[in-house]
């Protein structure tokens, strides 16, 4: 056809058009739009316009809007068009009209009678042509208006107009599930409509239904999987072919509504096993859709129940994605492997190097897609190489949007799985220098109540430690230039709180610092608030502890100028800095404690301090105050009243009874006080507001931030996590005395942290310039090394093969306390032996010494290998006594697993022995062992198999001959 | 009420109900706000999945779930459904060719959107993915020649099936216009937009069938043509009557 020009378009459209092509500049292009406008408004209300012409002019308004100029002065025109007869111009008003107007348009009231009239024509095309409009333009509001129509359109002959009548109650459905919901029934008779095109179009509706209510869609599986396997089986006309495949976005569209129906429910996935399977089979994977296919195929059997066959079709598609060259199928290859790792954890260790290589691609959707994976793959053995890598990307790029997400991401991360109090706040102060204006201010709360509160533990060294490292790290930052502000409140508040605690850093130097900071963000006022409170703060604690107060200079300058500033805040502050330093020692240290941040202020609920003032009122005749409970006659409707109470808002509305009769203003003191309305009126309102109100107060201090932070620190769940339980249960171990005491007391935390950044470390200084030469040949060392660290198994592991085989027996799910702990008691002896390559310790640790944080280093002397091997006997020992209580817990919290698996892990990596006994297997071997996680059991492959074989037996009974419980169906698409 | 198996199949879920639910809380609902507003109001300010799914961890309680799941339940919620967001065709020197908005956008929206989206693919090297993130939405986007087909999808979706549709777009064009080029699509973009109404609507690929789409368009041509030649020996007649 070739149509060039076109016909009928006359000769200034296509002059607008050429020269809008020809323009050099968008400045350009924007002054040939303009003068268009100026020339059609102009044209648009001259009288008289032939027919013809308006539907150029109005080919026109759409082009201009199309190139993001505003064309509504001829909106009225292209709705005046709709109501034309003739369908050629009513056509293009409807194309017109699609196109301008949003769903909420005013104009769109005048559309809506015309799409009344058209619904009804004979003529099939002009329905069509008002059903697209339908779908695009009808609002909550006018669905009543067009329903009635739309659904008698669903037994219109023509299968085009039947198929744009269910795309449309789709569409109504979307903007309001109360106006269709009573059609469901409509939607599956569609799904047996003669035409394949409407059937593909009814999935639609339905997929979203099920996605709203699966529960009332479960008989419906059976048909979809009779449906999907005609498809699949080429019974649908040679039409609905693309590139030699069967209908594929019908295929598609089903197995999204297969994933649905089968997630979470055995019964209704055992019906899809086969189907999904033939697809697996036939689905050619030299065409994209042909991948497209499989990849829905891969999502569909991650979400239904698992089914060991279908899981390995769906890893070998999953391999062949990751090694393909196509970025869209590794790509789809990252996202499928994220699908499937929490089913089978153990298929992402066949895949580390892949995964590697997406990370480092230069293709950041890629790398993104990857950064998902590996989120989702965290685990406390990984979290340090993860969280770094994603630190040092988010750095890298400068899109915000990404930027917060990934910032969050990296947030979210190290509160689940910090192995350490150390880790993370210098994980958290990396992130706030780079990107704290797009970190949630509750992250802040929550690291500054970290360092205040520490993590439960009992012993204070630690305690102090932690706030001391603290310190160091924002001393050393805080020099650096443009901080953002959330990050600054935190040094301000921690120098403040601790900056003196430790007698390292005299009073002077901190005050000094604070100053600066002061001096250097003054437009800044929260920074300065917190800094003047610092100040404060400090001055206190020297004043109380006997020590004279020399207020620095430049100190008393920034005071005097902030009691002069503008913002009362400040003023305030300042104030009360000066009122404190004046006071005497004593008295300051009863306003303002050292180390009492944390610490609740208790609250005497009977206000004893008021008993005189109460007494002095009662003598003088006031009526004493009876607790709700012992007021006479409410007692028992008590507690009826309090609801009522609650129910109606302090305000309270109108009262339609009539007012009971005024009572005596002095009752005499013995009498109980109290008619019916004036206790239900009077005196049960302040009692609970009383009680709200201390509430509040108590809970306040203790949880300031445990409110509504959806970023919220788990600080229960953490301390679980962290380091101390450990701590505590190898203390209580009687096996080592005092050696164990230092060994167990720090290393193996600190061991997990020393060598897995510094497995990070090495990999970045010689990986990249060697990478090129190497990935050729070989797989080198540095991204082995860095694979281990990610996944806790070993990138080699045929040649452990005999280790990773004997945990992997002793691991089977065999769902017993006794097993567990011979289990792990088995894998000790083993993990003994150096390990002969890979990772090097000693080089190691020597690497590594230098960006250590201090608390390290003393420790370093003891990490050689004696020591550690004993220590690893000593954990295993202890784990291996401690194994029935584990198991006690881990009915209630997933964290102890976590733990345990940490636990380790962290051995693993002293050892450097990354092999079998990964984390990973760890926990797959723990879950096993609980004997309510069915699923872990089911997932893994030892004594299932028989159930498995028994299940596809029932499947292929029930599956084989679907045309029994479909007749309809079947018979519609055989024809 | 609903039976979960697995934890963090739960988690999956109220991630992904999460993320396609916008909610917000009708006046009725006051009790239920108030117990609950902490998590989710951010939930129903942003659409961005990652917050949603933190908020969503801290949150195991099935109830909550529950709540989502049967979002009728008391709460006015909005479900926005996988699907299309907008589809547009941009040549290779940023010019806009086609631009069709499935989901509301303003004008202005609008043209942020493609300066955004044309400044990021058009700079893509030929070798990496035709998938690209973009406010927590996924655009697939193909080359053909020196135009880019750019189609925007929901994050979670088939971006393999997004970039076929695509592709089956073209072959339709191809099919219609005889190996279609750019030219013929910037001078006949309203047939383009006929044939896209054809195969998209709503949001959601209506037609699969290459055949069917193309039976549809050629009986509204021809019907168009017949009212055309009815015009013109209209216009004949009169001009021939006036004379």
């Amino acid at each position: 056809m070739g149509s060039q020009g076109g016909i009928g378009q006359s000769k200034e459209f296509l002059d607008l058009v050429k020269s809008i092509g020809e323009a050099r500049s968008k400045a350009e292009e924007d002054r040939i739009v303009l003068g268009e406008i100026e020339t059609l408004k102009r044209r648009l209300v001259e009288p008289g316009i032939p027919k013809r012409k308006m539907k150029e002019y109005i080919i026109r308004l759409v082009y201009i809007e199309m190139l993001g100029h505003d064309a509504s002065f001829g909106y009225i025109h292209a709705v005046k068009m709709t109501h034309d007869d003739s369908l050629f111009l009513k056509r293009t008003g409807y194309l017109a009209v699609t196109l301008f107007l949003n769903e909420d348009h005013d104009l769109i009231i005048l559309i809506v009678n015309t799409i009344q009239k058209d619904l009804k024509s004979d003529n099939f095309l002009i329905v069509c042509a008002a059903l697209n409009a339908v779908c695009k333009l009808i609002n909550e509001e006018t669905i009543p208006a067009v329903l009635p129509q739309v659904v008698e359109l669903l037994g219109h002959q023509k299968e085009a107009v039947r198929k744009k009548a269910i795309m449309a109650l789709h569409r109504f459905h979307q903007k309001s599930p109360s106006s269709v919901s009573h059609l469901v029934s409509n939607f599956r008779k569609r799904l047996c409509d003669n035409d394949p095109g409407v059937m593909g179009a009814t999935l639609c509706p339905l997929l979203d239904l099920i996605n709203r209510d699966v529960s009332s869609f479960k008989d419906l599986v059976v048909s979809f999987v009779s449906i999907l396997k005609q498809v699949a089986e080429h019974r649908l006309p040679k039409t609905y072919d693309y590139h030699q495949l069967p209908a594929p976005f019908i295929q598609i569209r089903l197995l999204k509504i297969l994933a649905l129906l089968g997630s979470g429910d055995k019964q209704a996935s055992e019906q899809m096993y086969m189907v999904v399977g033939d697809i697996f089979r036939k689905c050619d994977s030299s065409s994209n859709i042909g991948n497209a296919v499989l990849y829905q195929c891969v999502c569909c059997v991650s979400s239904i129940h698992p089914n060991p066959k279908l899981l390995e079709s769906a890893a070998d598609v999953i391999a062949r994605f990751l090694k393909s060259d196509s970025h869209n199928l590794k790509y789809l290859g990252i996202d499928a492997l994220g699908r499937l790792i929490k089913l089978s954890p153990e298929i992402a260790e066949q895949h580390q190097l892949a995964v590697i290589d997406c990370l480092e691609d230069p293709d950041d959707t890629l790398k993104r897609k990857t950064f998902e994976l590996l989120h989702k793959m965290t685990k406390s053995s990984n979290v340090e190489v993860i969280v770094d890598r994603m630190i040092d990307y988010m750095i890298s790029i400068n899109d915000n949007h990404y930027k917060t997400d990934i910032v969050s991401r990296c947030v979210e991360l190290a509160e689940q799985f910090a192995p350490s109090n150390q880790w993370f706040i210098q994980t958290m102060n990396r992130v706030f220098e780079h990107a704290g204006d797009l970190v949630n201010i509750k992250v802040a709360h929550n690291l500054m109540h970290l360092i205040a509160e520490g993590f439960g533990e009992d012993d204070d060294t630690e305690y102090t430690h932690l706030r001391s490292s603290a310190v160091d790290s924002y001393l050393r930052i805080i020099g650096a230039p443009k901080l953002p502000s959330v990050f600054l409140q935190v040094i301000c508040w921690v120098l403040g709180e601790y900056g003196t605690a430790d007698g390292k850093y005299s009073a002077s130097y901190i005050t000094g610092k604070l100053c600066d900071v002061a001096e250097a963000y003054s437009n800044d006022e929260t920074v300065k608030a917190y800094a003047v409170t610092a100040l404060m703060k400090i001055y206190a604690c020297e004043m109380a502890a006997g020590r004279t107060v020399d207020i620095l200079p430049e100190c008393q300058t920034l005071i005097e100028e902030l009691s002069a500033s503008h913002s009362t805040d400040l003023q305030q502050r300042a104030y009360e800095l000066q009122a404190v330093i004046a006071l005497d020692a004593q008295t300051v240290e009863n306003i303002l404690p050292s180390d009492a941040s944390s610490k609740e202020i208790e609250i005497d609920k009977n206000l004893p301090f008021l008993n005189d003032h109460v007494e002095r009122a009662i003598e003088k005749g006031a009526q004493p105050y009876i607790p709700e409970s012992e007021r006479s006659g409410f007692s028992s409707a008590s507690y009826l009243n309090r609801q009522d109470l609650y129910e109606v808002p302090p305000s309270h509305g109108l009262r339609f009874e009539a007012y009971e009769l005024p009572k005596q203003p002095s009752v005499p003191l013995t009498t109980p006080p109290v008619s019916i309305g004036s206790s239900n009126e009077l005196i049960p309102v302040p009692e609970p507001t009383y009680n709200r109100g201390t509430q509040a107060a108590v809970s306040l201090p203790s949880s300031s931030n445990a409110g509504p932070a959806e970023v919220k620190l788990r600080l229960d769940g953490v301390q679980k996590r962290w380091g101390r339980p450990t701590y505590s249960s190898s203390s209580a171990s009687t096996s080592a005395a005092a050696s164990q005491d230092t060994v167990n007391g720090v290393t193996p935390p600190d061991g997990a942290t020393t060598v897995t950044p510094a497995i990070s470390k090495g990999r970045e200084t010689t990986y990249e310039p060697t990478r090129k030469t190497q990935q050729a040949v070989e797989i080198s060392p540095e991204k082995q090394k860095l694979a281990a660290s990610l996944f806790g198994g070993s990138s080699k592991q045929e040649r452990k093969s005999s280790l990773g085989g004997g945990h992997k027996t002793a691991a089977k799910p065999t769902g017993g306390h006794a097993v567990e702990a011979p289990a792990k008691k088995m894998a000790a002896p083993v993990q003994q032996p150096p390990p002969p390559d890979l990772l090097d310790l000693g080089e190691m640790t020597v690497a590594t010494t230098g960006p250590l944080i201090d608390p390290f280093k003393q420790l370093e002397g003891l990490l050689d290998s004696v020591e550690l091997a004993s220590s690893t006997k000593n954990h295993v020992d202890v784990s291996a006594a401690k194994g029935p209580d584990a198991m006690a817990f881990y009915g209630d919290s997933a964290t102890t697993v976590e733990q345990g698996g940490h636990h380790f892990s962290s051995i693993d990596d002293v050892d450097n022995l990354m092999s079998g006994l990964s984390s990973a297997t760890t926990d797959a071997s723990s879950g096993g062992g609980i004997p309510t996680s069915q699923l872990t059991t089911q997932n893994s492959k030892g004594p299932n198999l028989k159930d498995a074989l028994q299940k596809d037996a029932l499947v292929r009974q029930m599956g084989v001959n679907p045309s029994s419980q479909n007749p309809n169906l079947f018979k519609d698409l055989l024809g | 009420q609903k039976q979960y198996t697995r934890p963090n199949q739960l988690e999956e879920q109220v991630a992904f109900s999460f993320e396609r639910l916008f909610l917000f809380f009708s006046e009725q609902n006051r009790d239920l706000r108030s117990d609950y507003s902490s998590p989710w109001t951010p939930v129903a300010r942003t659409r961005n999945r990652r917050c949603l799914q933190s908020a969503s961890i801290v949150n195991h309680e099935p109830h909550i779930l529950i709540i989502l799941r049967h979002y009728d339940l008391n709460g006015v919620i909005l479900l926005v459904t996988s699907q299309i967001h907008f589809v547009c065709l941009i040549s290779r020197q940023g010019k806009v060719r086609l631009t069709k908005w499935y989901s509301t956008y303003t004008q202005k929206e609008r043209s942020k959107a493609i300066r955004e989206l044309s400044g990021v693919i058009l700079s893509r090297g030929p070798k990496l993915c035709n998938f690209v993130d973009w406010k927590g939405y996924k655009v697939v986007y193909k080359r053909y020649a020196s135009l880019y087909f750019c189609m925007c999808i929901d994050d979670e979706d088939n971006e393999l099936e997004a970039l076929e549709v695509i592709h089956h777009f073209v072959e339709i064009l191809d099919r219609y216009f005889g190996s279609v080029c750019e030219l013929d699509l910037i001078f006949n973009f309203h047939k383009a937009y006929y044939i896209l109404d054809e195969l998209l609507i709503a949001g959601e690929l209506q037609e699969s069938s290459k055949k069917t789409v193309a039976k549809l368009i050629s009986a509204q041509d021809s019907l168009v043509e017949v009212a055309k030649e009815e015009a013109s020996s209209i216009s004949n007649i009169i001009a021939q009557a006036t004379k």
